[in-house]
């Protein structure tokens, strides 16, 4: 576990030192700051409206970061010439694999937890108290979902390009997150069994409207859903790299 | 395949297109529709602005429904209608849907994930629509139902009178043949700030803009019989008199309603005064 | 004695394409063996198939007696590659210290084996500043210290003098026969033939896919000592491409 270990906080360490994270940190910051001071007809604590804005910037940013780091990391280590010299210690390439994911899962999940806890703050400070169990519900189901969508750009990365790899992840996220309760008709039925159902794990209207959380049982249910796609997507880009010459 | 563009050729170029921008924005300005510092939104979103704007107007319905948008949330049972945090209102006409999704499992899951229910937001929460309403009117300033529910709620719910009568003012600078917001603009004056002259002016705006397809007969004699409330009020007996007998004129001989009743009443005690 | 490497028969095709075509090799351990050849003769392609990169081939191949796809094969290479390329947001340190996190090699004696190679490629004063700001000289010099961060029992470098100065050259000499006097195997492949002659023990010409001649220096120039190894490249090359 040590090599894969080692692997994951190199890609941690990766999205701490570029640009891209705090660039989005700052967008986050200022448009939150901004719709927090925002008034409407002298009411005060109005907050819903900031939970709906914050949670949306934190969620899209989270997914936006995590699916570029992903998408990147075989490609650029083909393309750096990186590959080969780390493939020829002895790490097994099915734990390259696991390695990758891993360590931009955990890159983007720490990015989501620093972002949520600044609209936690924020949105607090606006608003007064929010519903503690269903925040950390929400975030639960969200840090399940990036991992199902870190695992889809990681394994698509041994198949596509970067460009198409974003392109493609990001198009099936915001199909299956909008429409994914839609597409139950016979054209679209593959997609509709096939595809990961990222609405399951979006809370956000449950936290904003103070619905209350969904049953353990259900939650325990969605982890199960999450992990069986992660190792599908992740054996899909094993099988690939096994068989690729470098 | 890049060429080095010369400095010498692409200034010219960048400052052409800046004059033309300039110009062209001069242009649209001056053929926009009313256009404050307070409306950049809308300048920058252009028509998408109105796209905006009604979608921020039902998602200030969805907010008052608890988050579920229509036609997704099912209507209101008689236990929820009971149940704290519900609002007791009328059965409104929505597409019924089953209490249990039926078939996979795919649907089951999204069912107990997403909250069921027909629910309206308490009092106190209330305020939480205020913000798409203000950016609905705002990014869409021809919305006038946009425009008239933002206003009922201000004054009704939050007691802001005078925020609903800058945004009825502003809707009827920006909207000068709707009579609703005339008469919504009215309601104010006569109710909430007893300001009979204004709300004279007002209900007779609203009367004269209103075509004839416009009003039913009810609301029509409604707001005839408001006009004369008002002139009665600031003493001008004479005109309220023929007020009054304009709206008993449109009832139905058959008709018998309270408001008749009123109406007759007050015709008589003028009639008497004279 | 067991053989460092062992490369029998060994096929690879790319497509129609055959990169190596029945190469067989072996390679005595504790010595430096030379592997040369002209461009697209198979060098990359057998170094990578002892690296275990290259997943499918015909033949035999072994190092250490191990399959290169076995990882305790790996475990006992240090590779140089040809072009030297490291993560650029990462400091030397960093570096050394993944890849040898990648051998499980124990924190407290990693420590002291970064400080000791870092040293020795002189690279000690630069620890901490990100490999983006390096020179080439410089990278290959990182190069050759990740190369040794296990300890190999086996080095193959790919074109390890390309990018240094005279003076780091000769450091390099020094370097490798200090490593074959310690009793380690050093394959390594270039095209700077000066530099295989004056360090090399053992040689092999490759010429498309083939092994055209191989054995010891002497061996192999003890007919020709008046030409040097370059010119005797050449002859045999053409010879073979006849």
């Amino acid at each position: 576990m040590k090599p894969v270990w080692a692997l994951s906080k190199l890609v941690i360490k990766e999205i701490f030192r570029k640009k891209d994270f705090y660039v989005a940190l700052i967008l986050i910051g200022v448009i939150l700051f901004y719709a927090a001071q925002l008034q409407f007809y002298n009411v005060k604590n109005i907050v819903r409206y900031l939970m709906e804005i914050g949670l949306w910037l934190v969620f899209s940013f989270s997914v936006i970061l995590t699916v570029t780091l992903a998408a990147r990391q075989f490609p650029s280590e083909i393309q750096n010439r990186t590959a080969a010299v780390l493939l020829s210690k002895p790490i097994r390439r099915g734990r390259f694999v696991i390695g990758k994911f891993l360590g931009s899962f955990l890159a983007g999940a720490s990015a989501f937890l620093i972002f949520y806890v600044l609209f936690l703050a924020v949105a607090s400070a606006k608003g007064g108290g929010l519903a503690s169990g269903t925040a950390v519900q929400t975030a639960y189901l969200f840090l399940l979902n990036l991992m199902v969508v870190a695992a889809m750009a990681s394994g698509f990365s041994y198949y596509l390009t970067v460009s198409a790899n974003v392109s493609v992840t990001l198009i099936l996220y915001l199909l299956m997150g909008a429409y994914g309760q839609t597409l139950k008709g016979r054209a679209w039925a593959a997609l509709y069994y096939c595809l990961p159902h990222f609405e399951f794990f979006d809370l956000r209207q449950r936290f904003i409207h103070e619905w209350g959380p969904i049953s353990a049982g259900l939650v325990f249910f969605l982890t199960c859903y999450a992990a069986v796609y992660t190792a599908i997507f992740l054996l899909l880009g094993a099988l690939k790299l096994q068989r690729h010459s470098l | 395949m890049t060429r080095r563009v010369s400095a010498i050729y692409f200034l010219p170029l960048v400052l052409a297109a800046g004059f033309l921008c300039f110009f062209l924005d001069q242009k649209i300005n001056a053929s926009a529709a009313p256009a404050g510092f307070e409306n950049i939104p809308g300048r920058i979103l252009g028509s998408a602005g109105e796209a905006v704007g009604d979608t921020l107007f039902l998602k200030a319905d969805a907010y008052f429904h608890g988050g579920e948008t229509f036609p997704n949330r099912p209507p209101e049972t008689k236990e929820e209608l009971g149940r704290e945090g519900f609002v007791e209102d009328e059965r409104e006409n929505e597409k019924t849907l089953p209490a249990q999704p039926a078939g996979d499992w795919i649907s089951r899951v999204n069912h107990e994930v997403r909250r069921h229910g027909h629910y309206h937001l308490t009092k106190d929460k209330q305020k939480e629509m205020l913000p798409f309403f203000a950016a609905a009117v705002k990014l869409d300033p021809r919305n006038v139902p946009a425009i008239l529910t933002a206003a009922f709620w201000l004054d009704k719910s939050f007691d802001r009178s005078d925020a609903a009568i800058e945004i009825l003012k502003q809707g009827a600078r920006d909207n000068p043949e709707a009579w609703e917001i005339d008469a919504a603009l009215a309601d104010i004056y006569f109710y909430r700030k007893k300001d009979y002259a204004r709300g004279e002016f007002h209900y007779a705006d609203a009367l004269r803009k209103a075509k004839s397809g416009d009003l039913t007969r009810f609301r029509r004699i409604d707001l005839t019989y408001h006009l004369a409330e008002s002139l009665n009020f600031e003493g001008k007996r004479a005109l309220a008199l023929e007020a009054y007998r304009e709206a008993f004129s449109l009832y139905d001989v058959e008709n018998q309603t309270p408001l008749k009743e009123t109406i007759r009443g007050k015709i008589q005690s003028l009639v008497v005064g004279e | 004695m067991e053989n460092a490497i062992e490369i029998k028969n060994l096929v690879v095709a790319y497509g129609p394409k055959r990169a190596l075509d029945g190469l067989s090799l072996s390679v005595e351990k504790g010595k430096i063996f030379g592997f040369l050849g002209p461009n697209g003769a198979g060098k990359s392609t057998a170094i990578k198939t002892l690296l275990g990169l290259v997943p499918f081939y015909s033949g035999d191949v072994r190092v250490h007696g191990l399959s290169p796809a076995d990882p305790r094969a790996r475990a006992r290479i240090g590779f140089l590659p040809e072009e030297a390329t490291y993560y650029r947001f990462l400091t030397p340190l960093e570096t050394l210290k993944f890849y040898g996190e990648i051998f499980s090699i124990p924190k407290a004696e990693l420590k002291t084996r970064i400080e000791k190679l870092l040293t020795l490629v002189g690279l000690f004063d630069v620890r901490n500043k990100p490999i983006r700001t390096f020179s080439k000289g410089m990278a290959q010099k990182l190069s050759l210290a990740q190369a040794l961060v296990n300890d190999p029992q086996t080095l193959i470098l790919d074109e390890p003098a390309s990018g240094l100065d005279p003076l780091a050259r000769a450091d390099l000499r020094r370097i490798l026969h200090d490593l074959r006097n310690q009793g380690k195997t050093i394959f390594f492949s270039s095209h700077e033939l000066s530099e295989a002659e004056l360090v090399c023990d053992s040689i092999a010409i490759l010429e498309a896919g083939r092994l055209v001649l191989s054995g010891s220096l002497k061996e192999v120039l003890g007919d020709h000592r008046d030409k040097n190894l370059e010119r005797f490249f050449i002859e045999t090359v053409e010879a073979a491409r006849k």
